[in-house]
């Protein structure tokens, strides 16, 4: 990767090969695993509190940071469009606990262990708020979980948007890093992105973000968000490695599409779209109409995803009658490792395993 | 406050980097600033120029560096949770654990089935945070405020070990060694931890009041039914059943390691349907969701019983030879006909009417395998020895015209709510399918959960769905021996540890043999476990809440109760002592509270229902010393006269037990040493009893005499507790439970703890020695999934039950009194009073009971604080709004909870998934409303399957679900 500054941002978002990830939201519990996973890893630093590169919230829902949806960014018609800054209490903020107060101070029960905001406030807004809340009325109330992170997009505008250059995709990879020597915390990037999964780090003035957990990834083992996943939603690969689920079930099944593809950022997180129990008439009989509406998948996915969803039902019709399906069996993956497109090495063995213990 | 503070971590406010800076000059550089230097102008000019490039990669190590440690060790979590065997990385860099990862070593158990990979959760990947949580116990303390209050002294090990040394020693000397209790132990400390908890009490004959009859995971209804209730299947079941009805649980929850085998289960053509009142988290990975009102489930699976009855569509062969549904019954009495009545045969002696012959036959006790042809329906008149005639019938045909009586689709839809067509298709769907039912641990908080349990029970029996490859019921199961032996046996197993335990069981079984010559294998397990639990001095926990922790001023409000029940809790529970079914077992008798009372993985003041309410009012006041070996300061610590500080998991070495749920045992490592001045259990028992025998030798006391009236000399008991000095910590303990699980068969033969090591987890191979292997009856095959029963439906080996079959009629006294005889719905009685929602609980997302309660990063990933779900329909009726304060409130208590709107919540249901009560307003936590009262007629006795022995049967006092209570808007709002 050479930054050429004569040249364009061109160069900056060539890559030869693209990293991609597909979420199947059919088995995504909420669990917020992927969350703690990534926390735990990368964002337990200075200034990097509020952050969580990986987030899991209930649709529908404000999603995180809060109302992204409506805070601008990303293209139109191929024109980059306006959007707003991020704040602390967008982005969930990071709650203080008192126990030594409730435990070691003497005070009995009356003090409560409770949380506060950063700045000591009674919270009226955090991380998840909207947790499991859903839509649709009894008894047809839906919800599902919709995990997000930064999409490392093939046209991403925080990179078009850098006063500094200091953003690129990688172009091994495609994995787009903002360089944490050069950025100067101008924070354009956060306005661009439509997605909202640029943070500001407050005390070291730059911008932060996913980094699809590449000193992993470079040395076979998949990023912390899909490997530690109970529920097995995630796949990840090269979009062009053609044994890779990645590129079945993006390129081959056309089943996993992008987020709000008219956000016009080609983003490289996938969804199998969810599928919800079927919903009640109103003398109480059963239907056979899922609850959650298909527009509103529509407004996250797009129009393919009246296809996609066709096409699973299809698919899955076949396993009810005991027929073989391919798609079915690309997410069952009865060997986990399937999942991760040869990105299967284990994140360093015990000192008892192979390859005894090391830094 | 200094006495509890972290000194050697990071304190509030500080960072983990900032704290390393500060502790070790030379440490790792984490901060991205600190690799940031700047760019050089004259580099910057030369690319400016044109003449240099930037190469990007280079700052790239600021994140590698991240991905660096100086250890990586094996971890798990041990059995907070089901499964609780989920195998991990730790790692660890400058003595502190950073992060943990799933190890993902699991295989699935043919290639046709998924494996188990990454398994583990939110919790496990979090869990180091508690390691250096603010409410960790770092130092033995001293209370030296008021109970509650929070006012610590901090101690040395042996201030605090001298104190409690000598309020034991009190404590046998004025009130003998039953005024010592240990209070509902979980096994959230370890499985080494546990038998060495066990082994302690054992050695100073305390009292262990029983933690899963103060729980509630118990199954009555089971208990009833099959005789037993550790049974279940591994969740690969779900691939070979073409149905899965799943109840009394929420997996995204409860079970998120294993949430996949749903999801990937429906992806592979198996229909999901979820029964539960609100459309819970777990729903949307179904295809139905049964939306039953809150209690009324037992209408729903009647009704699809009589479906099935009606529409001929249930399987007869099935029911014939392995259920009581052809037993002859009395139409008079409602009885069943019994030889001693017939020919002066055997009380338990049952029969059928053979159709082949055209005569009553006796059905065999010793196998369920026969030739008759037995009737499920018509009268017959039969001549009793006596000479006089008396007219039977079969239970099927008592059950048939109760069901069309009073379970039709219509009838139970004006119940349940459930439309009488969805009634329809799904008794179908469960008569025609290889179906599969889970019941999770909801039905045992249920004050009619047994009828619940016992009407699913009956559609899986009506169906056939029993025994056989993607059916049955899953409640839980694991073989326990590991604990188990480690807490009793004598010796090692290198000097012959099991031998005495065989060698009684053997004479049991002759002994019981000579009684009943047909009586079975597992028949005399149970007996065994029954000795066994009174030998502990375990108590059901009904006796020791009503007689010691006032419970008897809120259960024996007869309004609450069944209206059906013509006697009071006390007085059933006094006829129940009269007729001896409850000798040896009501510990510490009534009037004689406890002189010393233990904690260790228990937090009652969160779990016991109302216990916030009765422990610090009725029961603490009575006790002299308050004791708790901890790793963390609960609401129930904080009540506590000395807190022991115990190393919590990667700070000792310890194993995980196996559920079938999750079918792997992993090895836990001591990654770095404990925080402060923990300590590791197995040690602080050894030198407690140590410090015991030397306070005991000051006073010139040599001796104590036990309940049997045995004498133990203190000077003895370290050599008892440690097995002659071969176990004296955690590490020789888990080398002593790889032998002990080999030994029994739930590791390969020849397997060793160096291979343990190298491996860090270990397929479970078998369900032990001991009645758990008969509870499941089946060989666990490592290489297949798991089913129940398999034993009693192919080898017709029968059930543990009185009337050696699955058995619905239960011919009790009792249970005919209150109408029970055969499964019925009832509606959940007016507990608390009369209001007008019904509150339901259950395990939070972000809590393995309340181990995380107080967990910082976990209570960031939602609003960290204790909320109420409520219908969006029901707030506005009310004027309330999302994240506004309600105040809950019914005839015995309130509380202040903010609320959070859901869709998914049925009309005028609320649900608080539980907290700590410090988390709440005055410390009044939600469970103070919830009474917890139990079942009466579960004091039944006198009747095989109505038995209890450590963690079966009893009254359950956990009752909570549909407790009634009313809401209303605070005044003042917001929090």
């Amino acid at each position: 990767m050479v930054y050429a500054p004569q040249g364009s941002k061109r160069d900056l978002v060539k890559a030869k090969r693209q990293l991609a990830t597909v979420i199947d939201l059919n088995k995504c519990m909420g669990c917020q695993t992927c969350v703690v996973a990534c926390k735990n890893l990368w964002t337990v630093r200075d200034g990097t509190d509020h952050m969580r590169w990986m987030n899991v919230t209930t649709y529908p829902g404000h999603g995180y940071p809060r109302d992204y949806e409506h805070k601008g960014g990303g293209f139109r018609d191929g024109e980059p469009q306006p959007g707003v800054l991020t704040t602390m209490s967008d982005c969930g903020d990071h709650f203080q606990f008192n126990h030594d107060e409730v435990l070691n101070q003497g005070k009995g029960n009356a003090a409560r262990f409770e949380p506060k905001t950063a700045s000591g406030e009674t919270p009226s807004w955090g991380y998840n708020w909207d947790e499991d809340r859903g839509g649709g009325e009894w008894p047809n109330g839906y919800r599902f979980y919709l995990p997000r992170m930064c999409y490392h997009c093939s046209n991403p505008p925080c990179l078009q948007a850098c006063p500094t250059n200091a953003i690129y995709k990688r172009e091994e990879d495609g994995i787009v890093l903002i360089d944490q020597e050069r950025c100067r915390g101008h924070r354009h990037c956060v306005e661009a992105c439509p997605y909202k999964a640029i943070y500001f780090n407050p005390v070291h003035e730059t911008s932060e973000k996913c980094i699809l957990c590449f000193p992993r990834v470079e040395k076979k083992i998949a990023p912390a968000c899909n490997r530690q996943c109970p529920g097995r939603t995630r796949a990840f690969g090269y979009l062009d490695d053609v044994e890779s689920q990645v590129h079945k079930l993006v390129r081959v099944w056309r089943v996993a599409l992008p987020l709000h593809p008219e956000y016009g950022t080609e983003p490289n997180v996938y969804y199998i779209p969810p599928w919800s129990p079927l919903a009640y008439d109103d003398e109480g009989k059963l239907t056979d109409q899922m609850r959650i509406p298909v527009s509103q998948l529509e407004e996250l996915f797009g129009p393919a995803v009246r296809q996609s969803l066709e096409l699973l039902g299809r698919e899955r019709a076949k396993k009810r009658k005991g027929e073989p399906s391919e798609l079915m069996d690309i997410l069952i993956s009865r060997v986990w490792e399937d999942r991760f497109g040869g990105f299967t090495e284990a994140p360093l063995e015990p000192h008892a395993a192979k390859g005894g213990h090391k830094s | 406050m200094a006495t509890n503070e972290i000194e050697t971590l990071p304190k509030a406010g500080t960072t983990r980097r900032g704290f390393l800076a500060l502790g070790a000059k030379s440490t790792v550089a984490l901060a991205l600033c600190e690799l940031a230097p700047g760019l050089n102008a004259a580099f910057v000019g030369e690319v400016l120029a044109g003449t240099r490039a930037i190469a990007y990669a280079g700052w790239e190590d600021i994140y590698r560096k991240e991905w660096q440690w100086d250890k990586v060790t094996w971890g798990s979590h041990t059995n907070a949770c089901s499964p609780g065997t989920c195998l991990f990385h730790v790692y660890t860099r400058n003595g502190l654990v950073w992060r943990e990862e799933q190890a993902a070593r699991t295989k699935a158990s043919n290639p046709k089935y998924t494996d188990y990979n990454p398994l583990g959760c939110q919790k496990g990947c979090a869990f180091h945070t508690s390691l250096y949580s603010g409410e960790r116990v770092k130092y033995p303390l001293k209370r030296v405020g008021e109970r509650g209050e929070g006012k610590w002294q901090r101690i040395s090990w042996d201030e605090a070990l001298t104190a409690v040394a000598d309020a034991i020693l009190d404590a046998h000397q004025r009130g003998g060694t039953s005024s010592f209790v240990l209070d509902g132990p979980h096994v959230h400390a370890g499985n080494v931890a546990s038998a060495a908890t066990f082994r302690f009490m054992e050695s100073l004959n305390g009292v262990i009041t029983d933690h899963n009859m103060q729980i509630g995971d118990t199954f009555i209804g089971s208990l009833i039914t099959l005789g037993k209730m550790q049974v279940g299947y591994t969740p690969d079941n779900f691939f070979d059943a073409q149905l899965v009805v799943m109840t009394h649980a929420n997996w995204s929850y409860t079970a998120p390691a294993l949430y996949h085998f749903l999801t990937e289960a429906r992806y592979n053509g198996t229909e999901i349907a979820i029964l539960a009142p609100d459309a819970n988290t777990t729903t949307h990975a179904a295809d139905i969701h049964i939306p039953v009102k809150v209690g009324t489930d037992a209408a729903f699976w009647l009704a699809a019983c009589q479906v099935m009855i009606e529409t001929g569509s249930f399987n007869a062969g099935f029911i014939s030879e392995q259920t009581d549904l052809p037993l002859l019954v009395h139409t008079k009495t409602r009885r069943f006909l019994r030889s001693a009545e017939v020919d002066g045969g055997r009380e338990d002696q049952l029969y059928f009417y053979d159709k082949k012959s055209g005569r009553i036959a006796s059905a065999p006790r010793g196998t369920l395998r026969h030739d008759f042809d037995p009737a499920l329906d018509g009268e017959y008149t039969v001549t009793l020895r006596d000479g006089a005639k008396a007219t039977v019938t079969p239970v099927f045909a008592l059950l048939r015209r109760q069901l069309d009586q009073r379970y039709r689709p219509e009838q139970a839809q004006e119940l349940s709510g459930v439309h009488a067509s969805v009634i329809r298709d799904m008794a179908a769907k469960i008569a025609s399918r290889r179906t599969c039912a889970y019941i999770g641990f909801s039905s045992g908080k249920h004050y009619h959960g047994d009828l619940m349990e016992r009407s699913l029970l009956l559609a899986m029996a009506l169906s056939g769905n029993v025994g056989k490859p993607g059916t049955g019921i899953a409640i839980w199961s694991f073989p326990a021996d590991g604990i188990s032996m480690l807490a009793g046996m004598e010796r090692p197993i290198a000097q012959g540890g099991m031998a005495a335990g065989a060698e009684y069981v053997q004479a049991l079984a002759r002994e019981l043999a000579a009684e009943d010559p047909e009586i079975t294998e597992e028949l005399v397990h149970i007996e065994m476990m029954k000795r066994m639990s009174r030998r502990l001095g375990h108590s059901p926990s009904a006796f020791w809440f009503y007689n010691h922790v006032g419970y008897d001023k809120l259960w024996n409000r007869r309004e609450w109760q069944d209206p059906a029940m013509p006697r009071s809790f006390g007085d059933y529970m006094k006829e129940a002592q009269a007729k001896g079914w409850w000798d040896g077992l009501v510990l510490p008798p009534p009037g004689k509270p406890p002189e010393v009372l233990m904690y260790i993985g228990n937090n009652p003041l969160r779990r016991v229902r109302s216990g916030n309410v009765q422990y610090p009012t009725e029961l603490f006041p009575k006790v002299k010393t308050i004791f708790t070996v901890e790793t963390r300061l609960s609401s129930s610590a904080m009540y506590c006269d000395y807190v022991l500080p115990a190393a919590w998991y990667y700070e000792k070495q310890d194993m995980t037990l196996s559920m079938t749920a999750s079918p792997y045992i992993s090895l836990i490592e001591k990654a770095t040493e404990p925080v402060g001045e923990a300590m590791e259990e197995w040690r602080i028992y050894g030198r407690l009893l140590k410090t015991i025998a030397e306070r005991a030798a000051e006073r010139g006391v040599e001796s104590f005499v036990d309940r049997f009236g045995q004498s133990h000399r203190y000077a003895d008991l370290y050599h008892h507790y440690t097995l002659g000095g071969a176990i004296e910590d955690h590490d020789a303990a888990v080398r002593e439970m790889v032998a002990v699980k080999v030994a029994t068969g739930i590791f390969p033969r020849d397997y060793s703890y160096d291979q343990f090591r190298r491996d860090g987890t270990v397929t479970l191979h078998g369900m032990g020695v001991t009645f758990q292997k008969h509870a499941v009856a089946n060989e666990f095959d490592p290489k297949k999934p798991f089913y129940s029963l398999r034993w009693h439906t192919e080898e017709k080996v029968p059930y543990p039950t009185y009337a050696r079959r699955m058995q619905f009629y239960i011919d009790h006294e009792w249970f005919l009194e209150v109408g029970e005889e055969l499964p019925v719905h009832k509606g959940i009685p007016p507990i608390g009073g009369n209001y007008p929602f019904r509150i339901t609980s259950g395990h939070p997302r972000i809590s393995i009971n309340s181990v995380h309660l107080a967990n910082p990063q976990l209570n960031r990933l939602h609003r960290g604080q204790p909320v109420m779900f409520i219908n969006d329909a029901d707030a506005a009726a009310l004027g309330i709004a999302d994240s506004e304060m309600v105040r809950v409130y019914n005839d015995v208590g309130e509380f202040e909870i903010m609320v959070s709107l859901q869709a998914c919540v049925a009309p005028k249901q609320v649900i608080v998934y539980y907290w700590e009560p410090y988390q709440f307003r005055g410390w009044q936590n939600f469970d103070g409303v919830l009474v917890g009262m139990p079942k009466a007629i579960h004091f039944a006795g006198g009747y095989e399957q109505l038995r209890y022995f450590y963690m079966h049967g009893s009254p359950h006092a956990s009752v909570d679900r549909g407790v009634r209570v009313g809401v209303e808007k605070l005044s003042r709002g917001v929090a």
